[in-house]
């Protein structure tokens, strides 16, 4: 087995790191501490998905069987069930486990589960049957802002998107067009860039900034491409993608944080080559786009490493 | 101070640097190779590939020629990658990797004929051979040993294959007891680790093996497959468990996770459940046993349910991604009111992930 133990000693005689620093690196490398909370974490994501479908598949299957009414009831139950923990953690004052983190989720999921099925079989909500992907949003959001979680805001996040697309008339990515798809998107990260505004006058709940950039850059960049993929928007999709795409890179320098460099530069490039495809419909001229883009976008983000690095 | 590739002492403070910070450690110990993260890696690694292929295309074009082609286009990319390497000390960048790669593929065309799947095949296996040998490179070694096992399905080649594979993979476990200098060199054991017994598994399936049939002529294949595949799985998944949680490997671990899975597509139809039964058990069964582990190895020593080490920001932006790709379901026009509510085969409720394409 790879040891480095022999050159972290040497990094604590240069000072480089502090004895505690060491000590804890050196245990890691002899094998003293031998970390799994990556395995647990994964295994806990699998079992989720693994359960979340399972039920969905259930559902669709033993309608007529168990019943809608006892559905929404077990449903209810095992949301709840899942909240146990953290509502008893959160009454201990005692931080979440990573697995605890994922079990929460599971019971948002499940709860959200719930509400769609109702929605579904009981119609509460008639003809303003969309806003019940409000209310799973709001109810996520909730969980969120209580258990200080930053995947149920995931979670919330993506349930707000979902409802913007299907006030825009949105059923599925397939049989929608380019423009509503869009157009619903950047109105979904517009909603998202004013929560988050909001957000950040609560000093607890700074944390989730990270969460709401990560949404709001990947939600306006894929929107404004999808806007650059129909003919009749093309030109303003291009621009907005381009200007998005430069703002992410600028907040990467300004925040440090290297994957919105990654995701301006990797956006922008297939902008720009959508762009050459749009304005050049010869093959040679979108190869030549292609590989200008490429390296140059390679020279972008090597350069803004190297600003980041160099201001860490 | 080497050119071709970093010294192994260079490459052992890279890997320090990614352990304790690279502000630990300085220009001098590494020799002033630099390397990426992951996510930039894969972004790197991405424009590498678009820019490769917009060479190919463009003098492809221009030469009417895939010979012409792919020779200007090695030629290219491989000097440029050689160039990034030597002068500018790129190591495990994504940049050059993706040149180096896409240079060695281009040159396929040139010794081959598109006709046959067999040189092509070969011709494919030795490119990324020698982008994983200059490179060391365990994606690349992995690319190599899946067109080389494509070349020998190709002449029915699967009993010595899945020997082979199965006996490799004994090594590559064992060879990981070993006090390896270079970081890069215990990488492509680890992932061979993993690799090398999904190979084995696959090659045993995919051509109905059965490695008890030599030995027992009286039984027949159907019976021999059901049971013998099974119970190599328990055995590998045991020893792999076991020599994972002793020798500290984490590679070991993904190996007896992965025997698992192999082991529960085996035994699908030993149980009687449906498969969104099946779906629920194994996920409760996997959520407890999480959540049981992780409360009982809540300790500083040994091993542990600590997170200690640093979070990439890869994992962070993987674990907020599926959280919203779980939360989000496919919503479809028969669920507004008045429509068919439930459709057969998944449902369309919000949230619960269940798209209906299971």
């Amino acid at each position: 087995m790879l040891s480095l133990e022999h050159e972290l000693h040497e990094l604590r005689q240069r000072g480089a790191i502090d004895d505690r620093t060491c000590a804890e690196l050196v245990a890691l490398e002899r094998g003293e501490v031998f970390p799994i909370a990556f395995e647990l974490r994964a295994a806990a994501y699998i079992a989720v998905a693994m359960i979340v479908t399972g039920i969905g598949i259930v559902i669709a299957h033993n309608l007529e069987r168990i019943g809608p009414l006892a559905i929404a009831i077990a449903l209810a139950l095992a949301a709840a069930g899942c909240y146990v923990p953290a509502i008893r953690s959160l009454r201990r004052n005692e931080p979440r486990s990573a697995v605890g983190e994922y079990v929460l989720l599971l019971g948002a999921l499940l709860l959200a589960a719930d509400i769609g099925f109702i929605e579904t079989s009981f119609h509460p909500l008639g003809g303003l049957w969309t806003l019940h992907l409000l209310l799973i949003a709001l109810v996520h959001a909730a969980g969120a802002y209580i258990f200080n979680s930053k995947l149920l805001l995931s979670a919330s996040l993506a349930s707000l998107a979902s409802w913007f697309g299907f006030q825009a008339g949105i059923t599925s990515m397939f049989d929608s067009k380019p423009a509503s798809v869009g157009s619903s998107g950047l109105a979904a990260a517009v909603a998202i860039l004013i929560w988050r505004a909001m957000n950040s006058r609560h000093a607890r709940y700074r944390d989730f900034a990270g969460t709401f950039d990560f949404f709001i850059a990947n939600v306006a960049l894929i929107s404004s491409l999808i806007l650059a993929t129909n003919r009749d928007t093309r030109i303003l999709g291009l621009i907005l993608a381009l200007f998005f795409a430069t703002a992410a890179i600028v907040y990467a320098v300004h925040a440090r944080a290297i994957s919105f460099a990654v995701y301006g530069v990797i956006y922008g490039v297939i902008a720009m080559c959508i762009g050459a495809a749009e304005i050049n419909g010869r093959f040679a001229g979108v190869f030549l786009a292609m590989l200008i883009s490429a390296v140059g976008g390679a020279f972008v983000l090597g350069y803004v490493r190297q600003l980041i690095k160099g201001s860490a | 101070m080497s050119t071709f590739r970093p010294s192994a002492a260079e490459e052992r403070w890279l890997a320090v640097a990614d352990i304790a910070g690279e502000k630990a450690v300085t220009a001098a110990d590494t020799g002033g190779w630099r390397t990426a993260s992951l996510l930039p890696r894969c972004a790197f690694f991405f424009l590498g590939i678009l820019a490769s292929a917009a060479l190919f295309g463009l003098a492809f074009l221009l030469s009417s020629s895939a010979i012409g082609a792919g020779l200007f286009t090695a030629f290219i990319c491989i000097g440029v990658a050689e160039l990034l390497i030597t002068s500018k000390r790129f190591f495990g960048m994504g940049f050059e990797e993706a040149l180096w790669m896409a240079g060695a593929i281009s040159l396929v065309p040139v010794f081959i004929g598109p006709e046959s799947d067999r040189p092509i095949a070969l011709g494919l296996a030795i490119a990324f051979a020698a982008t994983a040998l200059r490179l060391v490179n365990p994606l690349f070694a992995t690319c190599a040993l899946a067109a080389a096992s494509w070349r020998m399905s190709l002449d029915g080649g699967w009993q010595a294959a899945t020997i082979a594979f199965a006996i490799s993979t004994v090594i590559a476990w064992l060879a990981l007891k070993k006090n390896f200098v270079r970081p890069s060199t215990q990488r492509l054991a680890q992932w061979m680790t993993v690799v090398l017994p999904l190979g084995a598994y696959l090659w045993a399936k995919q051509f109905n093996f059965d490695p008890w049939r030599y030995l027992d002529r009286e039984v027949t294949v159907d019976s021999m497959t059901s049971f013998a595949l099974p119970l190599v799985l328990i055995g590998a998944a045991a020893i792999a468990l076991t020599l994972g949680l002793r020798w500290r490997q984490h590679a070991l671990l993904i190996a007896f996770a992965l025997c698992v899975v192999l082991l529960a597509i085996e035994l699908r139809d030993v149980s009687t459940l449906t498969i969104e039964a099946k779906l629920i058990v194994y996920g409760i069964v996997i959520l407890i046993s999480s959540v049981i582990l992780e409360r009982r190895l809540r300790r500083p020593h040994g091993v542990t349910s600590l997170p200690l080490g640093r979070d990439s920001d890869a994992w962070k932006i993987i674990e907020l991604g599926t959280a919203a790709t779980l939360a989000t379901s496919s919503h479809r026009p028969d669920s507004t009111p008045g429509g068919n509510e439930l459709e057969q085969g998944g449902g369309s409720y919000g949230g619960a992930g269940s798209s209906g394409s299971f």
